[in-house]
């Protein structure tokens, strides 16, 4: 329950964590709110000989609108992204999916840089950033570069991110009128994370057709993923409840490697991917009908 | 003073009348509270002894074999350890995962885990069952019939039933789950030992250890030994015993000459320390079209492990009456399986009989289309307590609700939107009756009293029962009186078991008070100037009865002592106690027919037990019982790999127990009055353990309209139940 020995680094700048970086390469990790990387390395399943701890950079830390998106830094904690009013009003699939990680221990100290780089499959966030097609801007010595959410998540607990690399903001669209979005999740029930979480973000154009819709679903794979079937089979269609609910049994696509454990079993993650789809739909479908009135 | 005059004569020892109590009955906090909320109790967990070494256990990583060899040579060349203690040699054989086979002690917690990972043991695998099979598959050198039992006809009463239900019932293997695990710390001083030890039975423990060091070549008696549990995290029925990681841990500290601790890793703890044998059965039961039952039979099994658990009697509550007697035939037979073995668990087979048999009479009341309620209440003659039965069932369906509430299994179902409400009930019983206890009580010349029970408080309230029962009879506050349990220098008590505990120390030191405050009367009559049976103790004073304004306080009145305390002792009185009570308790659960998942809304306990002492704590056991019983109707379950023999979840994360959220709300309601009261002292630990699995199971199946037939309820086990039904609408 201790982790072994580490060299610990507290850089107060970008730059000069990105040095530290380069100069310790793969014997470094970065540490931004722990909640991930502390257990690994008190189970001794992380042993990194130098930890570069990225919580003194205060520049790493805002929410702010910037040419019609709204960027975050990556140390923004969870409780930070639920409370934000910019993001609330306009942007409120990420607020509706951080109230719903972990605790509120748990939300005080991670971070959504954090959470999006380390890609646990059962992790929250990566459901909502794919539904609301987020760009992900990753900083090395060599400069940055913008990913695209849906080219982020590679793998149970590995992302495109590249050795060398820190992720430094995700930016998340300002979303039209006739909006609606919503997360709906079945907790595990130990550790809160996500058995499955759904997240949905529908656009209402005229007589009610659904205009634009999108459905990233966590925990039922090794990585999040967006249900393109279930898109396909709601857009430019009229919505209704009935729609929804078919849409949705297309929600687990044949090729998806099901996750199984002792508290759900792959048969029974793929019948609540459909359930919860369907339900982060209608809770979408009810407000983006809301604020079109 | 010449002449001691003689104490009165001894009159047959009571409880003080109804009107004349000050305490009992209250609802009073506990004693310890406070420092166990703030962490300055000290459990045998933080028991730090200056030079304490620390232990680990290697345990069998099989489920059967015989062990080949044990090879520590690697192990004794760690750096700070100190020393090693074979439990098992090699040639023995083990018979489950977590069996243990040697500890060994070192500097440091790490370096101890360290070395027990470089301890080897090869086996020699056996072939092994992890299995919860029913007998005929288990084969035959794996099964034994316990009982087979016949009382009046039950062929006539299938003859005579107009409604007949067949089912099958039963609930999973679980574990104890204790949240201080089991263990202790052990220091030898010359040749005495004590043992900070987290136990049900301070006082019985000594001889166990004296046996096991003896047959370990450590030459040490019982009188040697000394225990000692002020305060203990927890036992529900599986602390009773030194076991092998008692007598491993005093041997290391002989061996090394150190004090040592050896406490339980949470893994181990849900592999060996104890778990509750499964229960199964295939019912049969009939009715006439009013709902009188006519007939019982059920072929039941489980498994405790390696060795038979106790033999059920069923049915259960209904039916166990003799006047009348309801026909019934009975069988069981115990499968052995390679798990691990069972203790007893909180009224060992008792949640698992009335799961079967108010399952069983439940789906019976359904398919008659009667309610719940009006079928047990018609079939109360059939239990030993119909009157008592009757009061709680009405009590209890007026707390939760039940006359507004209840609808039929199809109604429930119709419910718009996919989450289902439904009420369950359940019946139980216990026996309770208090064991042998001695209590000591010492009156000091300056007015202090101490009371001393070699029993323990396993946060039942124990040390707050003793407390109240000696205030009360010596006319002083609580705070005046200094309760000390939890050491085998006390005077002895039976082991806390069975909901024995109450009963015992509650009589024992009413009995020593009184003798204690007889001999102090009769030390203060003559001041008084009349008779001692004509004095009193109340409110801190020592009074003549009919005129209260001759009196001493009782601070004058303890320095008429001289020098010299008054000590006296008392045992278990039977008029002060007895035996046999019933429990009512009600369920409203919520499930999402789409999720499968089950939530307790609310849950109604209506208990007898006697006499209270303290309303609070008594009312808390019911609390506490009622969270376990939603734990191991929802989540508990000792899941096993089959092809490795491995318990796949031995820890908290898949262990799951329920959190806050997972409650919902819980009323409870103790009968109090003078029929219940005049019983006497009756214990509570045991019985509102015993319905709640079937309580909710039975919610659930008039929520969703089918039975999903075993324990925990599982998501999938509902959605699956739902689907064989043909899906939720
Ligand atoms: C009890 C508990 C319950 C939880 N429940 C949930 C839940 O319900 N839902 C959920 O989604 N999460 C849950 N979490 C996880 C929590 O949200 C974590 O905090 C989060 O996943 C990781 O964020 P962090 O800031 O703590 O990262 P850290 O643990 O510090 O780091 C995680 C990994 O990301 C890397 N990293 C961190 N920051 C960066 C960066 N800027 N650039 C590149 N790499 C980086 C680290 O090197 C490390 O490998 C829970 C955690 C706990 C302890």
């Amino acid at each position: 329950m201790i982790p072994a020995a580490f060299e610990y680094h507290a850089p107060k700048s970008l730059e000069e964590a990105l040095r530290l970086l380069n100069r310790h390469g793969s014997e470094a990790k970065l540490l931004a709110g722990g909640h991930s990387l502390l257990p690994l390395m008190k189970l001794r399943l992380a042993a990194p000989r130098c930890v570069i701890d990225l919580g003194r950079i205060h520049a790493l830390r805002y929410i702010r609108e910037e040419n019609g998106r709204i960027a975050i830094g990556a140390l923004t904690t969870h409780t930070e992204v639920l409370e934000s009013p910019l993001l609330r009003t306009k942007c409120p699939l990420l607020p509706q999916t951080a109230w719903e990680i972990g605790d509120v221990q748990v939300r005080n100290r991670g971070t959504i840089g954090g959470s999006l780089a380390h890609a646990d499959p059962a992790a929250d966030y990566p459901a909502a950033v794919l539904a609301l097609d987020a760009e992900i801007v990753a900083a090395s010595a060599d400069g940055t570069r913008t990913l695209r959410a849906a080219e982020f998540f590679v793998d149970m607990l590995t992302t495109a991110l590249l050795p060398g690399e820190i992720l430094t903001e995700v930016r998340v669209p300002v979303l039209p009128p006739g909006t609606g979005t919503a997360y709906r999740k079945l907790h595990q029930p130990a550790s809160g994370f996500a058995i499955v979480g759904a997240a949905a973000r529908l656009t209402l154009g005229s007589g009610g057709k659904v205009e634009r819709v999108a459905v990233g679903l966590t925990g039922v794979a090794p990585k999040a993923y967006r249900a393109a079937a279930v898109e396909k089979a709601l857009t430019g269609k009229k919505a209704s409840e009935k729609l929804l609910a078919e849409a949705a049994r297309h929600a687990v696509p044949q090729d998806v490697e099901l996750l199984s454990d002792l508290h759900a079993s792959a048969e029974y993650r793929k019948a609540m991917a459909v359930v919860f789809t369907r339900r982060a739909l209608e809770d979408a479908l009810a407000r983006a009908q809301s604020k079109k009135r | 003073m010449a002449e001691t005059p003689k104490p009165p004569a001894q009159a047959t020892i009571e409880w003080p009348p109804a009107g004349r109590r000050r305490l009992i009955g209250q609802r009073i906090s506990r004693l310890d509270g406070p420092a166990k909320a703030s962490g300055r109790a000290k459990y045998s967990y933080d028991v730090n002894r200056p030079g304490m070494l620390h232990a680990k256990l290697v345990f069998s990583t099989q489920a059967r074999a015989r062990i080949t060899a044990i090879d520590t040579s690697a192990a004794e060349k760690m750096p700070g350890v100190r020393a090693i203690h074979l439990i098992l040699q090699p040639g023995a054989e083990v018979r489950w995962v977590g069996q243990e086979i040697l500890a060994l002690a070192a500097d440091t917690e790490e370096q101890a885990r360290d070395a027990a990972r470089a301890v080897k043991i090869s086996y020699e695998p056996l072939p092994h069952l992890v299995a919860d099979v029913p007998p005929e598959q288990a084969g035959t050198e794996r099964v034994q019939q316990l009982r087979e039992q016949t009382e009046g006809d039950p062929d006539a009463g299938l003859q005579q039933a107009d409604v007949i239900f067949e089912g099958e019932y039963g609930c999973a293997v679980i574990t104890h789950c204790c949240l201080e695990a089991h263990g202790q710390v052990a220091e030898w001083n010359e040749d005495n030992l004590t043992v900070w030890a987290s136990t049900q039975n301070v006082s019985g423990l000594a001889p166990q250890f004296a046996q096991g060091l003896q047959a370990a070549g450590i030459p040490v008696q019982a009188s040697q030994v000394r225990v000692l549990t002020p305060v203990m995290g927890g036992g529900f029925g599986s602390k009773f015993a030194a076991d092998t990681w008692g007598v491993a841990c005093a041997a290391l500290a002989r061996k090394a000459g150190r004090p040592v601790k050896l406490m339980l890793e949470r893994d181990h703890e849900l592999l060996a320390a104890g778990s509750r044998p499964s229960m199964y059965a295939r019912v049969r039961v009939g009715a006439k079209r009013d709902g009188t039952l006519t007939v019982w039979h059920s072929e039941s099994w489980g498994t405790g492990g390696p060795s038979a658990a106790g033999t059920p009697n069923l049915p259960y509550v209904i039916g166990a009456g003799r006047n009348p007697v309801l026909p019934k035939r009975s069988r069981h037979t115990a499968v052995f399986t390679d798990i691990g073995p069972a203790r007893a668990w909180r009224a060992p087979n008792h949640p698992q009989m009335c799961l079967i048999t108010m399952c069983a009479l439940d789906d019976l009341a359904a398919k008659l289309q009667m309610d719940p309620l009006d079928f047990f209440l018609k079939n109360l003659q059939y239990t030993e307590r119909p009157e008592v039965y009757r009061e709680e069932l009405l009590k209890a369906a007026d707390l939760i609700g039940w006359r507004e509430k209840w609808r039929p299994r199809e109604e429930a179902l119709r419910a718009k939107g996919p989450v289902k409400r439904g009420l369950g009930l359940s019946l139980h019983t216990w026996g309770g009756r208090g064991h042998n206890s001695t209590c000591q009580v010492t009156i000091h010349p300056d007015g202090s009293v101490e009371v001393a029970i070699g029993s323990q408080d396993l946060g039942t309230g124990t040390r707050t029962v003793i407390g109240i029962v000696a205030a009360e009879t010596l006319g002083l506050p609580l705070e005046a009186v200094t309760v000390k349990i939890g050491s085998n220098e006390y005077p002895p008590s039976g082991a806390s078991g069975g909901s024995t505990t109450v009963g015992g120390v509650s009589s024992s030191t009413r009995d020593a008070a009184t003798n204690a405050l007889n001999q102090l009367l009769a030390k203060v009559a003559p001041a008084l100037g009349v008779p001692a049976e004509q004095l009193e103790a109340r409110e801190g004073r020592i009074q003549v009865k009919d005129d209260p304004s001759r009196n001493l306080s009782w601070k004058q009145a303890c320095a008429r002592l001289g020098t010299t305390p008054i000590t006296a002792s008392g045992q278990t009185q039977a008029s002060l106690i007895s035996s046999g009570v019933g429990g009512v308790q009600m369920a409203e659960v919520a499930v999402d027919v789409e999720t499968g998942i089950v939530r307790v809304e609310k849950m109604v306990a209506v208990q007898d037990c006697g006499l209270i002492i303290d309303l609070k704590t008594a009312e808390s056991q019911c609390y506490g019982a009622m969270i376990m019983g939603i734990c191991y109707a929802l989540y508990e379950e000792k899941i096993m790999d089959q092809l490795t023999g491995h318990c796949l979840n031995p820890d908290m994360e898949f262990y799951k127990l329920a959190g806050i959220g997972d409650i919902g709300e819980l009323v409870v309601h103790m009968m109090t009055g003078p029929r219940y009261e005049e019983r006497g002292v009756i214990g509570l630990g045991e019985p509102p353990v015993i319905s709640p699995g079937a309580a909710i199971s039975n919610a659930v199946a008039n929520a969703i309209g089918v039975r999903v037939p075993y324990l925990p309820l599982t998501p999938d086990r509902v959605l699956a139940a739902l689907e064989a039904k043909g899906g939720a609408v």
